[in-house]
């Protein structure tokens, strides 16, 4: 599989002086679902943006960023999309959430308004959001959390991107509503090829939902391959301690945690 | 059989709120007992009713009818000095300490408060105490003269339980407090929580979602669903013979480390 992404020595300092990623090398293929875990200010979300093009232009990058997929620098919104894990925060608060996904089809795609009214409701009938031609009237404040996370979706892949980035989507969300989200951004991905990039701290949601896992700290990767690798036999000792201190439900791990 | 006192006992619990023109049922009947010394987890899904049966024990909240009986005493009934001085007994930690602490206070502030108001320690004593509820915690003595804002998450989710648990209450509440953290840092923290229940004979009351998490701290679990406790029996009970839907539904949506269901070409060592 060709690759759609390629990192190599990249740094990243912010203007505070912080290098959050520290000489970094990456690689993502067409249509694969690759996850980047670790813990907090492991550099992953920093990862994350940088590939977005997202970081604050004050931060300073070295490195190289390539993209073999792409004819032209990939844009954010249109060549990348972008879940956050907060959807409350990322939506505006008094603008209907039809209006807000069909702003994104009219400047992306250059649709009328009538017509990218139109993608919205197309759009929120594939997030499955419950009557999507009535919901473009509906404020975020109506919505449940699950269901706002299913506009951020929506507004993420209104441009039908190659990529799709998904930062912590699902960490303010209760179990039930993060397995059916889950379960959503895996089929919109496999439906349009697109590629996932899942950043979380969840080892086990990673290995449930990606087909590879890099895992990150200090801002490096330590390990990078097959879940199953990682998962059953992992190369370094960090990511055997979090193997360890992931909960799960799993007779194996029994006992309170899974430190012997 | 051994019977265990209850320390807190619900009976008849129920609260609706109004939406709109809607009424909406919170709580219907509840009924359930915390023994004590144990861990009693409450689980549901998001708007099953768990942060408002929180806030009524809390008596940040008042039910429309039932009976909270803490340690002999109506809780509801309580009132003005009486309920202030109860308020020593039963404490509780919220999901994000930032928002539930003064921002600008150090650590040590923070954990003298509490001593100070229930009278716990003398001025002399109190820097002293806050070494001990530091180190009980695993923290550092010198994180005392850190702001609370400087500290990381799990730090001052640390920080909340050590001052949750300063006036040797017989009841913590726990709502969602490891939810927002590494699951290192709540491996270490459930680890905490469990010596210092050994110790005091605290008893939990430990709302989440997460089973995996539930599992690893609480002897006992309610579901609730709607407002209503569907079950009530020991954790492993319910984890291996689930009986309500909404008990089947939450293992089922539960993470579990190397077993893909995106697609299962990929499961195989």
């Amino acid at each position: 599989m060709s690759n759609l992404l390629e990192i190599r020595g990249l740094q990243v300092t912010y203007a505070s002086g912080r290098r959050a990623v520290d000489g970094l090398d990456l690689t993502l293929s067409e249509g694969e679902q690759l996850a980047l875990i670790g813990e907090s200010g492991s550099g992953k979300s920093t990862l994350a943006l940088t590939i977005a093009g997202l970081l604050p232009p004050d931060s300073d990058v070295a490195g190289q960023v390539e993209w073999p997929g792409f004819t032209h620098p990939p844009r954010n919104g249109r060549d990348i999309g972008f879940v956050f894990q907060d959807a409350s925060a990322s939506l505006d608060p008094v603008m209907t959430i039809g209006d807000q996904v069909a702003e994104v089809a009219a400047t992306q795609l250059g649709l009328s308004w009538k017509a990218s009214l139109d993608r919205a409701a197309e759009l929120f009938a594939r997030v499955r959001l419950p009557d999507p031609r009535s919901m473009l009237r509906a404020y975020p404040h109506q919505l449940s959390g699950g269901q706002r996370q299913r506009v951020g979706i929506a507004a993420a892949i209104v441009a039908e991107p190659r990529l799709l980035i998904a930062d912590e989507p699902t960490s303010a969300l209760d179990t039930i509503v993060q397995a059916e989200i889950m379960r959503l951004l895996g089929d919109l991905v496999r439906e349009a090829s697109m590629s996932l990039l899942l950043v979380t701290h969840d080892i086990a949601l990673a290995s449930q939902y990606c087909e590879r896992i890099a895992v990150m700290r200090n801002g490096r990767i330590l390990e990078f391959g097959p879940v199953s690798d990682i998962v059953t036999r992992p190369a370094d000792p960090y990511t055997q301690t979090l193997i360890d201190a992931c909960l799960t439900l799993d007779e194996e791990t029994g006992q309170t945690e899974g430190t012997p | 059989m051994m019977v265990v006192e209850a320390i807190l006992s619900v009976r008849g619990l129920s609260k609706r709120f109004r939406d709109g023109a809607r009424d909406v049922i919170a709580l219907d009947d509840v009924h359930l007992d915390i023994r004590r010394g144990e861990t009693l987890a409450l689980v549901g899904g998001s708007g099953s009713g768990k942060s408002t049966l929180a806030r009524i024990l809390l008596r940040l909240l008042e039910p429309d009818a039932g009976s909270i009986m803490f340690a002999g005493t109506e809780l509801l009934s309580l009132q003005g000095s009486t309920l202030r001085k109860m308020r020593g007994r039963i404490q509780m930690v919220f999901q994000d300490p930032l928002a539930a602490f003064n921002p600008r206070a150090t650590v040590a502030r923070v954990l003298t408060d509490p001593l100070r108001i229930h009278g716990i320690a003398t001025r002399r004593e109190r820097p002293q105490r806050v070494v001990e509820m530091l180190e009980r915690m695993g923290l550092p003595a010198d994180l005392a003269n850190r702001r609370i804002h400087e500290v990381s998450g799990g730090q001052r989710q640390r920080v909340a339980i050590a001052r949750a648990l300063a006036t040797r209450p017989d009841l913590v509440v726990l709502d969602e407090a490891l939810s927002a953290l590494d699951v290192s840092v709540r491996a270490e923290i459930v680890e905490r929580l469990l010596e210092q229940q050994r110790q005091s004979g605290v008893a939990y009351l430990f709302i989440a979602h997460d089973l995996a998490l539930v599992r690893a701290i609480a002897d006992r679990m309610a579901v609730i669903d709607a407002g209503r406790v569907v079950e009530i029996r020991d954790t492993r009970t319910i984890l291996e013979h689930p009986q309500s839907a909404a008990a089947r539904a939450l293992i089922e949506a539960a993470p579990r480390l190397g077993r893909r269901t995106a697609s299962p070409e990929c499961s195989s060592p």
